[in-house]
Protein backbone atom coordinates (compact mmCIF):
# COMPACT_ATOMS: atom_id res chain seq x y z
CA UNK A 1 0.00 0.00 0.00
CA UNK A 2 1.56 3.73 -0.91
CA UNK A 3 2.04 6.21 2.16
CA UNK A 4 -0.72 8.23 0.92
CA UNK A 5 -3.08 4.94 1.69
CA UNK A 6 -1.75 4.89 4.55
CA UNK A 7 -1.53 8.12 5.74
CA UNK A 8 -5.67 8.17 4.87
CA UNK A 9 -6.18 5.24 6.94
CA UNK A 10 -4.99 7.03 10.06
CA UNK A 11 -7.51 9.68 9.00
CA UNK A 12 -4.62 12.23 8.57
CA UNK A 13 -6.24 15.54 6.38
CA UNK A 14 -4.06 15.29 3.45
CA UNK A 15 -2.56 18.84 3.28
CA UNK A 16 0.74 18.12 1.32
CA UNK A 17 -0.64 15.99 -1.46
CA UNK A 18 -2.46 18.30 -4.40
CA UNK A 19 -5.74 17.20 -4.52
CA UNK A 20 -8.16 18.41 -6.76
CA UNK A 21 -11.74 17.65 -6.97
CA UNK A 22 -12.55 18.56 -10.89
CA UNK A 23 -16.18 16.86 -10.43
CA UNK A 24 -18.49 19.30 -8.17
CA UNK A 25 -21.67 20.15 -8.64
CA UNK A 26 -23.24 23.33 -6.79
CA UNK A 27 -24.97 21.89 -4.14
CA UNK A 28 -28.30 22.30 -4.00
CA UNK A 29 -31.73 20.17 -5.07
CA UNK A 30 -30.65 18.15 -7.41
CA UNK A 31 -33.28 16.74 -9.86
CA UNK A 32 -35.61 15.58 -7.85
CA UNK A 33 -33.18 13.57 -5.51
CA UNK A 34 -32.37 13.40 -2.04
CA UNK A 35 -29.44 15.83 -1.01
CA UNK A 36 -28.54 15.59 2.38
CA UNK A 37 -26.06 18.24 2.15
CA UNK A 38 -27.87 21.01 -0.12
CA UNK A 39 -25.59 23.98 1.16
CA UNK A 40 -22.52 24.59 -1.16
CA UNK A 41 -20.47 26.17 1.68
CA UNK A 42 -21.21 23.27 3.92
CA UNK A 43 -20.09 20.99 0.89
CA UNK A 44 -16.72 22.70 0.16
CA UNK A 45 -15.91 22.87 4.49
CA UNK A 46 -16.20 19.10 3.87
CA UNK A 47 -13.89 18.59 1.18
CA UNK A 48 -11.21 20.90 2.33
CA UNK A 49 -11.64 19.19 5.97
CA UNK A 50 -10.16 16.12 4.06
CA UNK A 51 -7.60 17.48 2.05
CA UNK A 52 -8.53 18.29 -1.05
CA UNK A 53 -7.59 21.73 -2.04
CA UNK A 54 -9.47 22.66 -4.86
CA UNK A 55 -13.07 22.00 -6.65
CA UNK A 56 -14.10 22.36 -10.01
CA UNK A 57 -17.36 23.61 -9.17
CA UNK A 58 -20.51 24.00 -11.63
CA UNK A 59 -23.76 24.16 -12.04
CA UNK A 60 -25.76 21.65 -14.71
CA UNK A 61 -28.68 20.02 -12.67
CA UNK A 62 -30.65 23.51 -11.70
CA UNK A 63 -32.91 25.14 -14.33
CA UNK A 64 -31.80 28.77 -14.59
CA UNK A 65 -27.95 28.24 -16.72
CA UNK A 66 -27.69 31.84 -16.08
CA UNK A 67 -28.66 32.44 -12.31
CA UNK A 68 -26.50 29.28 -11.60
CA UNK A 69 -23.25 30.61 -13.40
CA UNK A 70 -23.74 33.65 -11.19
CA UNK A 71 -24.12 31.28 -8.01
CA UNK A 72 -20.98 29.45 -9.25
CA UNK A 73 -19.57 32.75 -9.20
CA UNK A 74 -20.46 33.36 -5.89
CA UNK A 75 -19.22 30.51 -4.22
CA UNK A 76 -15.61 31.09 -5.87
CA UNK A 77 -15.23 34.72 -5.00
CA UNK A 78 -15.76 33.08 -1.00
CA UNK A 79 -13.45 30.44 -0.95
CA UNK A 80 -10.91 32.20 -4.08
CA UNK A 81 -8.20 29.75 -3.15
CA UNK A 82 -10.33 26.77 -3.25
CA UNK A 83 -13.05 26.96 -5.28
CA UNK A 84 -12.89 27.23 -9.51
CA UNK A 85 -16.25 27.59 -11.14
CA UNK A 86 -16.87 26.56 -14.25
CA UNK A 87 -19.78 28.65 -16.56
CA UNK A 88 -22.54 25.67 -17.57
CA UNK A 89 -24.15 26.72 -20.99
CA UNK A 90 -27.48 25.49 -22.45
CA UNK A 91 -28.27 26.32 -25.66
CA UNK A 92 -31.74 26.72 -24.94
CA UNK A 93 -31.08 29.32 -23.01
CA UNK A 94 -28.69 31.47 -23.58
CA UNK A 95 -26.54 31.95 -26.21
CA UNK A 96 -23.31 30.13 -25.54
CA UNK A 97 -20.55 31.79 -26.80
CA UNK A 98 -21.73 35.02 -25.48
CA UNK A 99 -22.88 33.65 -21.98
CA UNK A 100 -19.81 32.14 -21.42
CA UNK A 101 -17.72 35.17 -22.10
CA UNK A 102 -19.65 36.73 -19.57
CA UNK A 103 -18.89 34.00 -16.88
CA UNK A 104 -15.30 33.91 -17.80
CA UNK A 105 -14.52 38.00 -18.01
CA UNK A 106 -17.19 39.17 -15.94
CA UNK A 107 -17.47 36.26 -13.22
CA UNK A 108 -14.15 34.88 -13.72
CA UNK A 109 -14.92 31.49 -14.14
CA UNK A 110 -12.29 29.29 -15.87
CA UNK A 111 -13.91 26.44 -17.35
CA UNK A 112 -17.36 24.87 -18.95
CA UNK A 113 -19.51 22.28 -18.15
CA UNK A 114 -22.11 20.54 -20.99
CA UNK A 115 -24.29 18.19 -20.08
CA UNK A 116 -26.96 15.86 -21.47
CA UNK A 117 -29.48 16.89 -19.03
CA UNK A 118 -29.84 19.76 -21.43
CA UNK A 119 -30.49 17.79 -24.64
CA UNK A 120 -33.96 16.72 -25.42
CA UNK A 121 -35.79 14.86 -28.11
CA UNK A 122 -38.74 17.78 -28.34
CA UNK A 123 -36.50 20.48 -29.11
CA UNK A 124 -36.29 21.95 -32.39
CA UNK A 125 -32.77 21.16 -32.94
CA UNK A 126 -31.37 18.77 -30.88
CA UNK A 127 -27.99 19.64 -29.05
CA UNK A 128 -26.67 16.23 -30.57
CA UNK A 129 -27.46 17.38 -34.38
CA UNK A 130 -25.51 20.75 -33.74
CA UNK A 131 -22.14 21.47 -35.74
CA UNK A 132 -21.44 24.85 -36.38
CA UNK A 133 -23.62 25.87 -33.50
CA UNK A 134 -20.66 25.09 -31.70
CA UNK A 135 -17.84 27.35 -33.17
CA UNK A 136 -18.17 30.62 -31.31
CA UNK A 137 -17.94 28.53 -27.99
CA UNK A 138 -14.70 26.49 -28.53
CA UNK A 139 -12.99 29.05 -30.49
CA UNK A 140 -13.45 30.90 -27.46
CA UNK A 141 -12.34 28.46 -25.65
CA UNK A 142 -9.62 27.40 -27.87
CA UNK A 143 -8.07 31.30 -27.46
CA UNK A 144 -8.33 30.71 -23.39
CA UNK A 145 -6.98 27.43 -23.47
CA UNK A 146 -9.76 26.92 -21.34
CA UNK A 147 -11.36 23.17 -20.50
CA UNK A 148 -14.48 21.58 -21.06
CA UNK A 149 -15.71 18.58 -18.84
CA UNK A 150 -18.83 17.07 -20.78
CA UNK A 151 -21.40 14.42 -20.13
CA UNK A 152 -23.19 13.18 -22.85
CA UNK A 153 -23.03 15.80 -26.24
CA UNK A 154 -19.37 16.13 -26.91
CA UNK A 155 -18.89 13.91 -30.39
CA UNK A 156 -15.34 12.62 -31.71
CA UNK A 157 -15.19 15.57 -34.24
CA UNK A 158 -15.65 18.10 -31.81
CA UNK A 159 -12.74 16.77 -29.97
CA UNK A 160 -10.49 16.64 -33.27
CA UNK A 161 -11.97 19.57 -34.53
CA UNK A 162 -10.34 21.86 -31.46
CA UNK A 163 -7.07 20.66 -30.24
CA UNK A 164 -6.57 23.41 -28.12
CA UNK A 165 -8.73 22.35 -26.14
CA UNK A 166 -8.69 20.01 -23.21
CA UNK A 167 -12.00 17.68 -23.32
CA UNK A 168 -12.64 16.09 -20.14
CA UNK A 169 -15.38 12.96 -20.35
CA UNK A 170 -17.11 12.45 -16.94
CA UNK A 171 -17.22 9.81 -15.57
CA UNK A 172 -15.56 8.29 -18.77
CA UNK A 173 -12.86 5.40 -16.64
CA UNK A 174 -15.70 3.00 -17.02
CA UNK A 175 -15.76 3.94 -20.87
CA UNK A 176 -13.73 1.23 -22.52
CA UNK A 177 -14.72 1.61 -26.46
CA UNK A 178 -14.72 5.26 -25.68
CA UNK A 179 -11.04 5.65 -24.45
CA UNK A 180 -9.89 3.09 -26.93
CA UNK A 181 -11.18 5.04 -29.69
CA UNK A 182 -10.39 8.67 -28.44
CA UNK A 183 -7.05 7.77 -26.74
CA UNK A 184 -5.80 9.06 -30.00
CA UNK A 185 -6.24 12.87 -29.51
CA UNK A 186 -3.92 14.22 -26.85
CA UNK A 187 -6.37 16.89 -25.56
CA UNK A 188 -8.90 13.94 -24.50
CA UNK A 189 -9.24 12.90 -21.05
CA UNK A 190 -11.13 11.23 -18.36
CA UNK A 191 -12.23 11.54 -14.89
CA UNK A 192 -13.19 8.88 -12.16
CA UNK A 193 -16.81 10.39 -11.04
CA UNK A 194 -19.64 8.35 -10.20
CA UNK A 195 -20.03 5.63 -7.25
CA UNK A 196 -19.95 2.88 -9.42
CA UNK A 197 -16.32 3.64 -10.55
CA UNK A 198 -14.25 1.18 -8.90
CA UNK A 199 -10.82 1.12 -7.96
CA UNK A 200 -9.34 -1.69 -11.06
CA UNK A 201 -11.21 0.95 -13.76
CA UNK A 202 -8.84 3.67 -12.74
CA UNK A 203 -6.24 1.12 -13.32
CA UNK A 204 -7.57 -0.03 -16.65
CA UNK A 205 -7.95 4.18 -17.89
CA UNK A 206 -4.37 4.73 -17.38
CA UNK A 207 -3.62 1.71 -19.47
CA UNK A 208 -5.29 3.05 -22.04
CA UNK A 209 -4.76 7.06 -21.71
CA UNK A 210 -1.74 7.10 -19.68
CA UNK A 211 -1.84 8.42 -16.04
CA UNK A 212 -1.75 12.31 -17.45
CA UNK A 213 -5.01 11.85 -18.60
CA UNK A 214 -7.20 10.83 -15.73
CA UNK A 215 -8.66 12.78 -13.33
CA UNK A 216 -10.00 12.50 -10.20
CA UNK A 217 -13.68 14.04 -9.58
CA UNK A 218 -16.02 12.54 -7.12
CA UNK A 219 -19.90 14.00 -8.65
CA UNK A 220 -20.19 15.83 -4.45
CA UNK A 221 -22.32 16.37 -3.36
CA UNK A 222 -23.71 13.29 -4.79
CA UNK A 223 -20.75 11.02 -3.27
CA UNK A 224 -18.58 11.37 0.00
CA UNK A 225 -14.78 12.82 -0.74
CA UNK A 226 -13.06 10.63 1.42
CA UNK A 227 -14.75 7.40 -0.48
CA UNK A 228 -13.91 8.40 -3.56
CA UNK A 229 -10.72 9.33 -2.82
CA UNK A 230 -10.31 5.35 -1.75
CA UNK A 231 -10.85 4.49 -5.12
CA UNK A 232 -7.47 6.43 -6.39
CA UNK A 233 -5.75 5.39 -3.62
CA UNK A 234 -6.32 1.70 -3.77
CA UNK A 235 -5.57 1.44 -7.81
CA UNK A 236 -2.57 -0.58 -7.32
CA UNK A 237 -0.97 3.03 -9.38
CA UNK A 238 2.78 4.08 -8.22
CA UNK A 239 2.48 6.71 -6.00
CA UNK A 240 3.49 9.74 -8.88
CA UNK A 241 0.69 8.45 -10.98
CA UNK A 242 -1.70 8.42 -7.99
CA UNK A 243 -0.42 12.26 -7.00
CA UNK A 244 -1.07 12.98 -11.25
CA UNK A 245 -4.68 11.80 -10.86
CA UNK A 246 -5.62 13.05 -7.58
CA UNK A 247 -4.52 16.54 -8.58
CA UNK A 248 -1.53 17.38 -10.78
CA UNK A 249 -3.29 16.67 -14.27
CA UNK A 250 -5.92 19.29 -13.34
CA UNK A 251 -3.63 21.53 -11.99
CA UNK A 252 -1.97 21.63 -15.88
CA UNK A 253 -5.80 22.04 -17.21
CA UNK A 254 -6.52 24.91 -15.19
CA UNK A 255 -2.91 26.23 -15.84
CA UNK A 256 -2.57 26.82 -12.54
CA UNK A 257 0.84 28.06 -11.35
CA UNK A 258 2.90 25.81 -9.27
CA UNK B 1 -1.87 -4.59 11.71
CA UNK B 2 -5.30 -4.11 12.71
CA UNK B 3 -7.09 -0.70 12.07
CA UNK B 4 -8.31 0.93 15.79
CA UNK B 5 -11.82 1.07 14.50
CA UNK B 6 -11.91 -2.82 14.16
CA UNK B 7 -13.51 -3.61 10.82
CA UNK B 8 -16.01 -5.97 10.05
CA UNK B 9 -16.44 -6.20 6.21
CA UNK B 10 -19.95 -7.21 5.83
CA UNK B 11 -19.98 -7.44 2.55
CA UNK B 12 -17.77 -9.08 0.50
CA UNK B 13 -17.69 -12.29 -1.83
CA UNK B 14 -15.32 -14.61 -2.81
CA UNK B 15 -14.44 -17.90 -5.71
CA UNK B 16 -15.41 -18.24 -8.99
CA UNK B 17 -17.93 -15.60 -11.05
CA UNK B 18 -18.41 -14.73 -14.66
CA UNK B 19 -16.99 -11.70 -14.99
CA UNK B 20 -14.27 -10.84 -12.07
CA UNK B 21 -12.61 -7.56 -11.99
CA UNK B 22 -9.15 -7.79 -13.98
CA UNK B 23 -6.42 -9.31 -12.01
CA UNK B 24 -8.36 -10.68 -9.31
CA UNK B 25 -7.61 -13.37 -7.04
CA UNK B 26 -10.70 -14.45 -5.96
CA UNK B 27 -9.40 -17.44 -3.42
CA UNK B 28 -10.24 -16.76 0.35
CA UNK B 29 -6.30 -16.34 0.53
CA UNK B 30 -6.96 -13.58 -2.22
CA UNK B 31 -9.84 -12.05 0.69
CA UNK B 32 -6.89 -12.30 3.41
CA UNK B 33 -4.05 -10.65 2.16
CA UNK B 34 -6.45 -7.56 0.80
CA UNK B 35 -7.89 -7.41 4.53
CA UNK B 36 -4.03 -7.51 6.24
CA UNK B 37 -2.97 -4.79 3.64
CA UNK B 38 -5.52 -2.66 5.21
CA UNK B 39 -6.08 -3.67 8.70
CA UNK B 40 -9.21 -5.12 7.85
CA UNK B 41 -10.16 -7.37 11.01
CA UNK B 42 -12.54 -9.32 10.24
CA UNK B 43 -14.97 -10.55 6.69
CA UNK B 44 -18.38 -12.23 6.34
CA UNK B 45 -17.46 -13.99 2.94
CA UNK B 46 -20.32 -15.48 0.23
CA UNK B 47 -19.78 -17.58 -2.50
CA UNK B 48 -20.34 -15.17 -5.35
CA UNK B 49 -21.23 -17.93 -7.91
CA UNK B 50 -24.53 -18.44 -5.64
CA UNK B 51 -26.31 -15.22 -7.12
CA UNK B 52 -26.27 -16.09 -11.03
CA UNK B 53 -25.60 -19.81 -10.90
CA UNK B 54 -26.20 -21.92 -7.78
CA UNK B 55 -26.93 -20.96 -4.20
CA UNK B 56 -26.53 -23.98 -2.64
CA UNK B 57 -23.22 -25.33 -4.92
CA UNK B 58 -21.85 -21.54 -4.13
CA UNK B 59 -22.55 -22.69 -0.24
CA UNK B 60 -20.97 -26.38 -0.77
CA UNK B 61 -17.92 -24.38 -2.53
CA UNK B 62 -17.55 -22.28 0.48
CA UNK B 63 -17.76 -24.80 3.02
CA UNK B 64 -14.64 -27.15 1.15
CA UNK B 65 -12.60 -23.79 0.20
CA UNK B 66 -12.96 -21.11 3.48
CA UNK B 67 -10.05 -21.61 5.59
CA UNK B 68 -10.77 -22.43 9.14
CA UNK B 69 -10.05 -18.68 10.65
CA UNK B 70 -11.75 -16.30 13.47
CA UNK B 71 -11.40 -13.75 10.81
CA UNK B 72 -14.28 -15.46 8.68
CA UNK B 73 -17.72 -15.88 9.07
CA UNK B 74 -19.48 -17.58 6.24
CA UNK B 75 -22.52 -16.40 4.80
CA UNK B 76 -24.45 -18.51 2.72
CA UNK B 77 -26.66 -17.89 -0.40
CA UNK B 78 -30.27 -18.36 0.19
CA UNK B 79 -32.87 -18.99 -2.19
CA UNK B 80 -36.48 -20.46 -2.31
CA UNK B 81 -37.10 -24.24 -1.40
CA UNK B 82 -40.04 -25.15 -3.10
CA UNK B 83 -38.61 -26.92 -6.49
CA UNK B 84 -35.97 -28.84 -4.23
CA UNK B 85 -32.96 -27.46 -5.90
CA UNK B 86 -32.58 -25.62 -2.33
CA UNK B 87 -33.29 -26.85 0.98
CA UNK B 88 -36.51 -26.71 3.23
CA UNK B 89 -35.60 -24.39 6.08
CA UNK B 90 -35.37 -26.66 8.69
CA UNK B 91 -33.01 -28.56 6.60
CA UNK B 92 -31.29 -24.79 6.16
CA UNK B 93 -31.15 -24.00 9.98
CA UNK B 94 -29.52 -27.94 10.55
CA UNK B 95 -27.08 -27.42 7.98
CA UNK B 96 -25.97 -23.51 8.87
CA UNK B 97 -25.34 -24.91 12.21
CA UNK B 98 -23.61 -27.78 11.39
CA UNK B 99 -21.29 -25.35 9.05
CA UNK B 100 -21.04 -22.40 12.25
CA UNK B 101 -22.69 -19.90 9.27
CA UNK B 102 -25.05 -16.95 11.39
CA UNK B 103 -25.56 -15.32 8.42
CA UNK B 104 -27.82 -15.36 5.20
CA UNK B 105 -27.95 -13.16 1.89
CA UNK B 106 -30.28 -12.93 -0.50
CA UNK B 107 -29.59 -11.82 -4.02
CA UNK B 108 -32.71 -9.70 -5.85
CA UNK B 109 -31.75 -9.45 -9.41
CA UNK B 110 -34.34 -7.90 -11.65
CA UNK B 111 -34.32 -10.09 -13.76
CA UNK B 112 -34.46 -13.52 -14.65
CA UNK B 113 -32.82 -15.45 -11.75
CA UNK B 114 -33.51 -17.40 -8.81
CA UNK B 115 -35.56 -13.92 -7.32
CA UNK B 116 -35.83 -11.38 -9.47
CA UNK B 117 -37.81 -9.60 -6.43
CA UNK B 118 -38.71 -9.30 -2.89
CA UNK B 119 -41.86 -12.21 -3.80
CA UNK B 120 -42.86 -12.54 -0.29
CA UNK B 121 -45.18 -15.38 -0.17
CA UNK B 122 -41.98 -17.83 -1.36
CA UNK B 123 -40.13 -16.64 1.67
CA UNK B 124 -42.55 -16.72 4.28
CA UNK B 125 -41.58 -20.32 5.71
CA UNK B 126 -37.90 -19.33 5.38
CA UNK B 127 -38.25 -15.83 7.25
CA UNK B 128 -40.22 -17.89 9.97
CA UNK B 129 -37.30 -19.96 10.66
CA UNK B 130 -34.42 -16.46 10.23
CA UNK B 131 -36.57 -14.24 12.54
CA UNK B 132 -36.61 -17.30 15.55
CA UNK B 133 -33.26 -17.84 15.24
CA UNK B 134 -32.19 -14.45 14.98
CA UNK B 135 -30.43 -14.92 11.53
CA UNK B 136 -29.13 -11.85 10.07
CA UNK B 137 -30.01 -11.67 6.50
CA UNK B 138 -28.21 -9.40 3.53
CA UNK B 139 -30.59 -8.40 0.82
CA UNK B 140 -28.52 -7.79 -1.74
CA UNK B 141 -30.22 -5.54 -4.39
CA UNK B 142 -28.42 -4.25 -7.42
CA UNK B 143 -31.12 -2.34 -8.92
CA UNK B 144 -31.73 0.62 -6.96
CA UNK B 145 -35.53 0.78 -8.71
CA UNK B 146 -36.57 -2.89 -7.30
CA UNK B 147 -37.48 -2.39 -4.11
CA UNK B 148 -39.04 0.13 -2.07
CA UNK B 149 -40.73 0.75 1.47
CA UNK B 150 -43.73 -1.29 0.12
CA UNK B 151 -41.55 -4.12 -0.64
CA UNK B 152 -39.68 -3.94 2.29
CA UNK B 153 -42.06 -2.71 5.64
CA UNK B 154 -43.84 -6.11 5.78
CA UNK B 155 -40.72 -7.80 5.99
CA UNK B 156 -39.51 -5.43 8.84
CA UNK B 157 -42.74 -5.74 10.60
CA UNK B 158 -43.03 -9.40 10.44
CA UNK B 159 -40.17 -10.51 11.07
CA UNK B 160 -39.28 -8.55 13.76
CA UNK B 161 -36.07 -10.12 15.16
CA UNK B 162 -34.90 -11.02 11.59
CA UNK B 163 -32.36 -8.08 11.63
CA UNK B 164 -32.51 -6.95 7.66
CA UNK B 165 -29.06 -5.11 5.96
CA UNK B 166 -29.53 -3.47 2.73
CA UNK B 167 -27.11 -3.02 0.09
CA UNK B 168 -28.06 -1.23 -2.85
CA UNK B 169 -24.52 -0.32 -4.38
CA UNK B 170 -26.21 2.30 -6.66
CA UNK B 171 -28.33 3.72 -4.66
CA UNK B 172 -28.08 7.57 -5.60
CA UNK B 173 -30.55 9.95 -3.53
CA UNK B 174 -33.49 8.38 -4.36
CA UNK B 175 -33.73 6.74 -0.66
CA UNK B 176 -36.35 8.89 0.87
CA UNK B 177 -37.94 5.70 1.61
CA UNK B 178 -34.95 4.58 4.21
CA UNK B 179 -35.97 7.01 6.68
CA UNK B 180 -39.40 6.02 6.70
CA UNK B 181 -37.93 2.53 7.65
CA UNK B 182 -35.63 3.62 9.71
CA UNK B 183 -38.09 5.76 11.80
CA UNK B 184 -39.98 2.46 12.56
CA UNK B 185 -38.04 -0.95 12.28
CA UNK B 186 -34.87 -1.02 14.73
CA UNK B 187 -34.53 -4.09 12.08
CA UNK B 188 -33.78 -2.08 9.56
CA UNK B 189 -30.15 -1.72 8.50
CA UNK B 190 -28.10 -0.07 5.37
CA UNK B 191 -24.48 -1.12 4.49
CA UNK B 192 -21.60 1.77 3.53
CA UNK B 193 -21.32 0.95 0.16
CA UNK B 194 -25.15 0.95 -0.57
CA UNK B 195 -24.87 4.50 0.95
CA UNK B 196 -21.74 6.84 -0.83
CA UNK B 197 -23.90 9.70 0.19
CA UNK B 198 -21.84 12.85 0.91
CA UNK B 199 -22.71 13.85 4.88
CA UNK B 200 -24.93 10.76 5.01
CA UNK B 201 -23.47 9.02 8.13
CA UNK B 202 -23.15 11.91 10.15
CA UNK B 203 -27.12 12.49 9.22
CA UNK B 204 -28.26 9.25 10.27
CA UNK B 205 -25.94 8.75 12.79
CA UNK B 206 -27.46 12.21 14.35
CA UNK B 207 -31.24 10.71 13.60
CA UNK B 208 -31.63 7.35 14.01
CA UNK B 209 -28.24 6.40 15.79
CA UNK B 210 -25.19 4.62 14.64
CA UNK B 211 -26.02 1.10 14.78
CA UNK B 212 -28.60 1.23 11.74
CA UNK B 213 -25.08 1.63 9.02
CA UNK B 214 -22.47 -1.10 9.09
CA UNK B 215 -19.52 -1.56 7.27
CA UNK B 216 -19.12 -3.20 4.21
CA UNK B 217 -16.81 -3.06 0.55
CA UNK B 218 -18.44 -5.12 -1.54
CA UNK B 219 -15.32 -6.32 -2.26
CA UNK B 220 -14.34 -8.27 -4.99
CA UNK B 221 -16.13 -4.88 -7.20
CA UNK B 222 -14.71 -2.54 -5.20
CA UNK B 223 -12.28 -1.63 -3.03
CA UNK B 224 -12.63 -2.00 1.10
CA UNK B 225 -10.38 1.29 1.20
CA UNK B 226 -13.65 3.09 -0.09
CA UNK B 227 -16.29 2.70 2.51
CA UNK B 228 -13.33 2.17 5.59
CA UNK B 229 -12.16 6.13 4.32
CA UNK B 230 -15.77 7.35 4.28
CA UNK B 231 -16.13 5.92 7.74
CA UNK B 232 -12.62 6.68 8.89
CA UNK B 233 -12.93 10.80 7.56
CA UNK B 234 -16.84 10.83 8.61
CA UNK B 235 -17.67 13.62 11.52
CA UNK B 236 -18.89 11.11 14.06
CA UNK B 237 -18.02 9.99 17.99
CA UNK B 238 -15.52 7.43 17.38
CA UNK B 239 -17.28 5.17 19.67
CA UNK B 240 -20.14 5.45 17.10
CA UNK B 241 -17.53 4.97 14.23
CA UNK B 242 -16.69 1.60 16.00
CA UNK B 243 -20.06 0.90 16.24
CA UNK B 244 -20.32 1.36 12.46
CA UNK B 245 -17.29 -0.62 11.26
CA UNK B 246 -18.03 -3.50 12.94
CA UNK B 247 -19.17 -3.49 16.43
CA UNK B 248 -23.04 -4.03 15.70
CA UNK B 249 -22.66 -6.39 13.30
CA UNK B 250 -20.41 -8.73 16.09
CA UNK B 251 -23.45 -8.30 18.11
CA UNK B 252 -26.21 -9.40 15.90
CA UNK B 253 -24.04 -12.18 14.75
CA UNK B 254 -23.51 -13.07 18.97
CA UNK B 255 -27.40 -13.03 19.33
CA UNK B 256 -27.78 -15.90 16.38
CA UNK B 257 -29.47 -18.42 18.09
CA UNK B 258 -28.64 -21.85 16.36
Amino acid sequence: MNAIAQRALKGEKLTDVLIIDFHVHLASRWTGMHMVVSDPYEMVRRALAVGVSKLVVFGAIQPDMRHTNDMVAELARRYPDHVIGFATVNPYQVDMAEEVRRCFDELGLRGVKLHSLHDSEHSPAPIASYREEWDGLFAFLAQRKAPVLYHGIVSEDMIRSWPQVPFVQAHGVSDVEGMRRLARYPNYHVDTASTQNPAWAVSRAVQILGPERVLWGTDAPLDDFAQRLGVVLDSGLPEAEIRQILGLNAARLLQLQP
Amino acid sequence: MIHPLNFLDVNCAIGPYYNPPPGHDWSAKGLLGKMDELGIAEACPVALMGRDYDPWEANRWLVANLPQSERLHPVWVVATHHTGEFPAPEQLLAEMAQNKVRMLRLFLSGRLSYLDQLDLPLLVELFDALDEHRVPLLIDCVDPLLLHAADLEPVLKGWPHMPVILSIPKVVQNERWFYYLWERYDNFNVDLPGYQVLGGIEAIVKRFGAHRLVYGSRYPYFTPLQSMLQLIYSEIEEEDKRAIAGDTMRRLLAEVRL
